[in-house]
Parts: C-alpha cells; structure tokens; sequence
C-alpha cells in the first residue's frame, strides 16, 4: 500500500539505507531526457535564490492569475523539477542548506538569524578552492541579511530594506558584473532576491494594507479565486496549529492578499529577465548553468494560512529549475524524482567537477538532467519548528512533533491539498509504522550539531521548542 | 473644485503606514520649492513598525527648444553600511496631450556603487539608454541591444511623478499604458485613474489632498497624493513609499 509505483524498492533496504545517511536507492523512475555532450570547459553557475515563492505560483506551470514571462523561459528552456522540498520551509534555516548540503538542524542554524557553524564550507568557500570566482549579491541572512564580508564569497554591497526597493538594484549589480568581468576564471554569482517576501508584511501589518473592503475597484474582476482547499484546517500538532500563520482575513482581504503576493512575483520576475539578458549580453550563456529556485513558500490562502514555518505544500515545495541552452534539456518537468535544497551544492560541484564537501547530504542532479537512470532517494525530510519533523515519500506526507502524540499522514497523490489527516484510520497503521521506522532512522544518520547562537533574542515560543530538542539552556 | 470632506488618516491605507513620517512632515517647506517642476523626495521602506528613511530622489524637469521636455533624475539609496547606490538618469519626453500621460522619447542612465568617500566600486558601473521609434522600445547595454513591441501609450516610472501633477481630478478619465520600470522593465496593462479627494490633517495643518491610483502587472498599487496645486506629497506602493522633502 505504501508503494503505488512499481520502481520503488523494498522497505527494509530503504531503512537499512537510511541509517548510512540519505543514499540514493532507487532507479531513475523512467526520465526520458535528451542526452547531452558533456564539454571540457568550466561551467559558470548563476544561482538566483528568491523568497518565499510558491511552486504554483508561476505562470507556465498554469497558473492564469499571474504572468511570469521571464520564470517561463527557464521553465520553458529547462529542468523543472516538481517534487522539490525546502530543507526547512523559514529563511535562515532553508538557506543554510541551500549553501551547504546539510540539514539545518546539521549546519546549526535551526530558526532565523543564526550563522552556518563555521567549520562547515559554504558553497562559495568550497569553489573557490577550485579557483572559482565567487561572488554574492543579496539577501544572505546567515545570520546577516545583507553581509559586506562573507567567508565564502566575494560581496556586491547592495543591501537595505525590503524587495521593493532593493531586488531591482541587486539585479542591476549583478548584470554590472556579468557585463564588465574580466573572462579567465570560472565564477559562481549568487543573486538572492527578496520578493516575493514582502508579502510578510501584509500579513504583519493586515489592518493598514489588507482593508475589509476593496479599496481599488478596477481589479474587482481581477482577483485571484480562493485556493481549493482554502477551508481545510486537517488535525495538526499544537505546535503547528498555534505557528501556522492563520491571520482569519475575510474573502475579500484573501482575495487582495493573493492579488498582491501575486504581483510581487512579477516584480521578481521582471529582475530575473534583467539576469536572464544579461547572461545573454555577457557572452557566456552557453556555458553558464542557471539554477533558480526559493527557500520556502508561501501559505497563499491555503489552510487559511499565510506566511511559511509549516511542512504544507504550499510552504516546504518550492520551484527548482535548472537551466542552461544545449547542456540541460529544455522544457522538461520531472516529477519523478524526490529532490531537496540538499541537492544544489553536490549539483553545481558534480557540474564543476569537483568533489562535494564532506557529509554533504544531498545527491547530485546532474545524473537526472543527463537523462540517466540512477539510483534515487525514495523519501526527503523537512524540519520544522526546531521539533517537528517531516518526510515525504513518493506517495505520502508523514509530519511529527516531538513534543506531540497527534501525527499527520496525508495521501500526497490522491490529496495533493493535504485535506484529510489519516493519522487515525486504521488501514493507514502499516503506513504510519513504516514512515516512523523512516524518520527513526533517518534521523539516526543525521550529524546533529547544537544551534549556532542567534542574533536576535528568541521568543518564548522558540525558546520552548529549543529546549525540548537540546536540553535547558539552549539559545 | 470638490467639495472636500474632512477624513482621518487612518481611513487611507496608503498613508497609515507613513503617518509616523508625516507628523514631522513641513508643507510649507515642501511648497516653498519654487521650481515647480522639480520634485525632491525621501525614499521610505516600511517593512518595520516606523517608515525607515533610506534615500533620496530628485527629479528636475526641463523644457528644451522643441516642445520636448527633459526629466533629470538623481537617485541615491543606503545600501549596506559604508556603501550606497547612486543612479544618475535623463529621460526626454513629450507630452501625449493635454490631460495625458508623458511619452519618453530617449533615456539614459548610469548606475554606481560608491563607497561612502563617494568612490565607485570597480567593475559596478553599468550604462544603458533606451528610445522609441514608432511602436517599438529599444534598450541597449554596452553589448547588446533588446526591442520590445508596445501599443498604446507608454511612459517611465518616474514620468508619472511629474505627470500626476498635471492631471484633472477627473473620475472619468482612464489612462491606459504599458510602463518601462526602473529604465529597461517593461510592465503591460497598467492604468491610472484619479480616484478620490479629501481633506486631512497632517502634522497640524489640514491640507487638500487628491489621490490617483495606478495598478498594473508586476507592480504593487501605487497611490499618489497630489495637493490643491497638483504637487506631489507623497508617493506609496505598498511598503515603499516617497515622501517630500
């Protein structure tokens, strides 16, 4: 019953291999990429990181409430995959993993406003060792938001406020740089956007920006319809009940809500195209690898939710794109293939051809883009909340607090909007019990490290949740 | 004229997140600035509780020989600590009509990060210009040059903050356009329309203010608030907003 696909291995071969940490086991789940020439020469990467965007939340993928041309012509122009999950759906913690190959609850930074631990490399510090040039512009927030110096990375110094005013400049600094490189090492740039993060502040601030009534009557007939499961609020740990960034708008106000987090996105998207040109004009788009992807998503009216933290769809599944004219395949979307934020560092060294760092826990995609039938995970983790754990496996949703006896099981496939929690049917008991002995021993293979200490105090809440997983005292 | 009712501030959204900016804010100073076509602002971000200043604009508006206009633009934002971003841009444009939007006709800027001795980081500059032949935009960087298609009118993000000043406070009137935003982003179906007036009272003094909202794709609605004498006060897009100096 766990298995509805007949490429999916054993259990027992699955759990024994999840002790030895996140090795990949099953087969390639029929790609049908086209194969490409792998060249000599040095890939450039450019890795656009944005915030809080949503996987549907993009145009090409059908989504008619919004026009994201720019998106479009990486997901038109290469690799979406589909099944791809925030290592843990909040900034700092999704991001740690983006830039190390470890799980946050590895790299130390568990909530918001924590540093790497330093004797883990960065992607930046780990390039550059193979003489990439490396260079970041943007939101780091590891723990600064917009660092001068960084250990792995030289800096582009744009900074300050929030995507409105800062995504254009970080665009413009980088197409600067793209234009007036001087061409003789390989480099890896870094253009981490902020949008469509803003909408936080709708959220924060809903009583000044989210009025009761529509106050611009001209988009009357061009607001967003409620998502479908809108009103499904499944049984749910405490924790996530009290965290998940239920604000109770009214339709209209959800409405307007979506309508502007909508809008923000094509504000990101018109900085992508400036990016997207200037790879163009730069000289080097044929051998430049684009990865586009968010740290988290967006609740975007889903469950009444805004906001992320919370292992929903909507929150911990992000957009993933690889993109690169003749070296990735144009227009594929892969939904076969389980893959994480662990799975950019050991992506871009594989293309590099450099090693990846050590215990770094995700998988290569290069293997999935070069249309290769490989062994692949059959489950990904996410964290949440510093004690909630969750697992996605090819056909379910397995969520855990450790605080909590109340669990959440959802049947991904048949309810992909997370609807019904079948924590309790009794035909879902061997499920449960598999997904637990998965997360047991996952979590076994995990090399846990305490917090990093954050820049910010934390609130009661978080200090709670602290010091169940690390014992009192913890910060 | 309309008949303006006296309302609080708390009934715009557009202005209860820079109410705190706004109980120092000097009218008086803002209209002593004689040259009505020149326009100085502080650029907000209102991410936090209060609005955080974190530069300033300045558009100065020129007539030249033909009938055309030139809009000189100097922008300067904090960036991160020691550092800032400065643009310097020029856009020449000719009104639509009367009552009309402003149609650009060339542009050019540059842009810069300098250190806070105000030297530019090497390898930061970046220069592009654009013009509009017919139906056609074209936007050119040192190696390349891009063209896009528009229909209709069109006018640059920083055209309209002048624009608004020049508007009839007219319900009916709807301006249709695409937008070039931030010099080389362009925005299809986008309109500004006036939408209301009021009367407010704002660090003391009770000021005439009518509002035109513009909205579109890939922008957050933008209210710009005009007074009596079609000078611009304030400019909000949600969490951004432009106060005048």
């Amino acid at each position: 019953m766990l298995h509805k696909r007949s490429n999916l291995i054993d259990r027992r071969q699955l759990i024994q291999a999840g002790a030895m940490g996140l090795a990949g086991l099953v087969s390639g789940c029929g790609a049908k990429y086209i194969s490409t020439q792998e060249k000599k020469r040095k890939y450039n990467f450019l890795f656009i990181v944005c915030d809080q965007l949503s996987i549907d939340a993009i145009s090409a993928y059908g989504n008619s409430n919004l026009y994201t041309p720019n998106i479009d012509r990486l997901v038109t122009g290469g690799v979406s995959f589909m099944e791809s999950y925030s290592t843990n759906p909040v900034c700092s913690p999704a991001r740690s993993s983006l830039f190390t190959g470890k799980m946050p609850s590895e790299t130390g930074v568990v909530t918001n406003n924590r540093a790497i631990h330093p004797d883990i490399p960065d992607m930046g510090q780990w390039l550059r060792q193979f003489s990439y040039e490396t260079v970041y512009c943007g939101k780091w927030h590891l723990p600064l938001g917009y660092p001068v110096k960084m250990r792995g990375f030289e800096t582009i110094p744009v900074g300050g406020g929030q995507g409105d005013v800062v995504d254009h400049l970080v665009s413009r600094q980088c197409e600067s740089y793209l234009l007036n490189r001087q061409a003789d090492k390989p480099f890896l740039l870094v253009a981490s956007f902020m949008q469509p993060h803003d909408i936080c502040y709708w959220a924060i601030h809903n009583r000044k920006l989210v009025p009761k009534d529509l106050r611009f009557e001209v988009i009357a007939n061009k607001l967003p319809p409620l998502p479908l499961n809108h009103n499904a609020r499944p049984v749910a740990p405490e924790q996530l009940e009290k965290n998940s960034g239920y604000y109770g708008f009214n339709e209209i106000q959800w409405r307007y809500y979506l309508y502007i987090y909508y809008r923000q996105i094509e504000m990101l998207d018109a900085e992508v195209g400036r990016l997207l040109d200037a790879i163009e004009s730069s000289g080097c788009a044929d051998n430049t690898i684009v990865i586009f992807t968010s740290d988290h998503g967006e609740g975007a009216g889903k469950h009444m939710n805004v906001q992320k933290w919370y292992p929903y769809e909507e929150a911990a599944k992000v957009p993933l794109i690889f993109y690169c004219p003749g070296i990735v395949p144009s227009g594929t979307r892969d939904y076969s293939h389980l893959v994480s934020g662990l799975d950019i560092v050991p992506s871009v060294c594989d293309f590099a051809g450099v090693k990846s760092p050590e215990n770094c826990s995700g998988h290569s995609l290069k293997p999935l883009l070069e249309g290769r039938n490989v062994p692949w995970r059959e489950f990904v983790p996410v964290e949440t909340h510093v004690i909630g754990r969750t697992i996605r496996t090819a056909d379910f949703k397995y969520v855990k607090y450790k605080d909590d006896p109340l669990e959440q099981l959802f049947d991904i496939r048949n309810d992909p909007g997370e609807t019904k929690n079948l924590y309790q049917k009794p035909e879902y008991m061997d499920i449960i019990q598999e997904h637990r002995k998965i997360l047991t021993s996952w979590e076994k293979s995990l090399i846990r490290r305490k917090p990093t200490k954050s820049t910010h105090p934390n609130p009661p809440w978080i200090q709670r949740l602290l010091e169940i997983e690390y014992g009192p005292g913890a910060v | 004229m309309t008949r303006l009712q006296t309302s609080d501030i708390d009934d715009h959204p557009s202005l209860r997140l820079i109410s705190k900016s706004l109980e120092s804010f000097d009218i008086n100073k803002t209209l002593n600035n004689k040259k009505c076509r020149s326009h100085s602002f502080g650029v907000y971000t209102l991410a936090s509780g209060a609005a955080q200043k974190i530069g300033a604009v300045k558009l100065d508006c020129y007539q030249l020989p033909d009938s055309k206009c030139r809009m000189s633009i100097y922008d300067k934002r904090m960036t991160v600590p020691g550092f800032f971003h400065e643009v310097t841009a020029q856009i020449d444009y000719e009104q639509e009509g009367s009552d009309s939007l402003c149609r650009p006709i060339r542009w050019k800027y540059t842009a810069d990060i300098k250190n806070s001795a105000g030297i530019g980081l090497k390898n930061m500059r970046i220069e592009k210009n654009g013009f509009v032949k017919g139906n056609k935009v074209a936007i050119k960087n040192k190696k390349r040059i891009r063209e896009f298609d528009i229909n209709g009118s069109f006018t640059i993000n920083w055209l309209l903050f002048d624009t608004v000043s020049g508007l009839a406070f007219d319900k009916s009137m709807r301006h249709k356009f695409t937008l070039l935003d931030h010099y080389d982003q362009i925005k299809e179906d986008q309109i500004l329309y006036y939408n209301k007036s009021t009367k407010l009272n704002i660090a003391g003094e009770f000021i005439d203010l009518h509002a035109y909202d513009h909205l579109g794709n890939g922008i957050v609605p933008w209210v710009y608030w005009v007074n009596e004498n079609g000078k611009l006060l304030f400019a909000v897009s949600g969490i951004e907003a432009y106060i005048a100096d």
